[in-house]
């Protein structure tokens, strides 16, 4: 593959609410899903306003589970990074998602401490077929 | 490249994957290229001095070369003496000569009359040439008296990146950790033994153990990236997952 077809990095950067993202039902959608396309996320970080004190949370597209944050470090305004040790698990970064499935952070449980999360996420698109966009 | 408020801004590329332990020991810890080097073609054009005379002269980006019987280096004098064979050779000498000639460009007789110019891959384009007789023809690639033909003069540079240990940590006696180096054996950025634990994701830059002193860097052209083990092969883990952010530059812009 020559140096300019390999994909380019695209970025989402959202700065969310506690109630956008935990709760029965709750989550957001990162990035939406597209006919035919499928993301890798290569990268990313998250950042908590409050010490989150309840839950983990969830980056993924519902059937792959991208990165799980520990709320042990969603310690206020750190930024907790992907695949650090211990409090960001995750093992399915690089892993090519679900096509048309969007990219979703989530979590089932209540947060009662914490009050937003921002978070800054890096992927790539693919065809199905599995062509790099650029 | 994106341009937003006049502002020119690369794109962030990814070139990512999992190697083998094999891929990253490589050779004697060669590696394995994830990016492969493409080759440089440069921007060509030829001058062919046949039957020169006094006073025949050939103008390249606006610096005038003329024949005399006497050559003077200093003053863009070549001789038009000795036959075509020396005419080129003195008109080369000229255009190379680092004080007044052309900065940029590289001439050579490549054969008895013909003289060979070559662009360095960021000089800007197009070179314009002009001739003040038959006795003198400037033909470039493209066709016509000027070089425009953009050569294939890409230049990779890292701006970040990860790695992380698969199958557990990076082992191996002598190995001191993993290299993200150029295909020339540069290291862009070098990761540290201790840190390459099982699952740990390990960025570039990272205090101590992730040393990335060529981060930013633009490599030259026609340099790809590879990834290896440092002092020794790597045991014990059997994968490396790698994430490489890097922009592509352009040299032989046209202007």
């Amino acid at each position: 593959m020559a140096i300019e077809t390999f994909p380019t990095v695209r970025t989402v950067y959202r700065n969310l609410t506690v109630a956008q993202v935990y709760g029965a039902g709750a989550g957001y959608v990162l990035v939406p899903g597209a006919k035919g396309m499928r993301y890798t996320v290569t990268d990313g970080w998250v950042r908590a306003t409050g010490n989150f004190g309840n839950a983990h949370v969830t980056i993924g597209d519902g059937t792959t589970t991208v990165v799980t944050l520990i709320h042990e470090g969603l310690t206020n305004l750190d930024i907790l990074r992907f695949g650090v040790a211990t409090n960001s698990v995750a093992t399915e970064l690089l892993t090519t998602l679900l096509v048309n499935t969007p990219i979703r952070i989530y979590s089932d449980a209540l947060e009662t401490t914490g009050t937003r999360l921002e978070v800054c996420l890096d992927y790539v698109v693919s065809h199905t077929g599995g062509t790099a966009t650029g | 490249m994106a341009v937003i408020a006049g502002i020119q801004y690369p794109k962030i590329r990814c070139c990512y994957g999992r190697l083998t332990t094999a891929q990253v020991n490589g050779t004697t810890q060669g590696g394995t290229v994830v990016l492969p080097a493409q080759a440089v073609t440069t921007s060509k054009a030829t001058i062919t001095c046949t039957t020169v005379v006094n006073a025949d002269y050939v103008t390249i980006d606006g610096i005038r070369f003329t024949a005399a019987t006497t050559a003077i280096q200093a003053s863009r004098i070549f001789t038009s003496a000795g036959g075509d064979a020396a005419v080129a050779a003195s008109l080369a000498a000229c255009i190379n000569r680092k004080s007044t000639g052309l900065p940029g460009v590289t001439a050579a007789v490549t054969s008895g009359s013909t003289v060979t110019l070559t662009c360095a891959p960021t000089h800007p384009l197009p070179v314009t040439m002009t001739a003040s007789a038959g006795t003198i023809v400037c033909v470039a690639a493209s066709g016509n008296p000027n070089i425009t033909t953009v050569g294939n003069s890409r230049q990779i540079t890292v701006v970040d990146g990860w790695v992380r240990a698969i199958g557990g940590a990076v082992g191996g006696g002598s190995c001191t950790g993993i290299n993200v180096a150029t295909t020339g054996g540069v290291a862009i950025a070098v990761f540290i033994k201790a840190a390459l634990t099982e699952g740990a994701v390990l960025r570039m830059g990272t205090a101590t153990n992730g040393v990335a002193a060529n981060l930013n860097l633009a490599n030259a052209p026609g340099v790809g990236l590879k990834i290896q083990a440092v002092g020794a092969d790597v045991t014990t883990a059997t994968h490396l997952d790698y994430c490489i952010y890097y922009t592509v530059g352009k040299g032989n812009t046209a202007t």
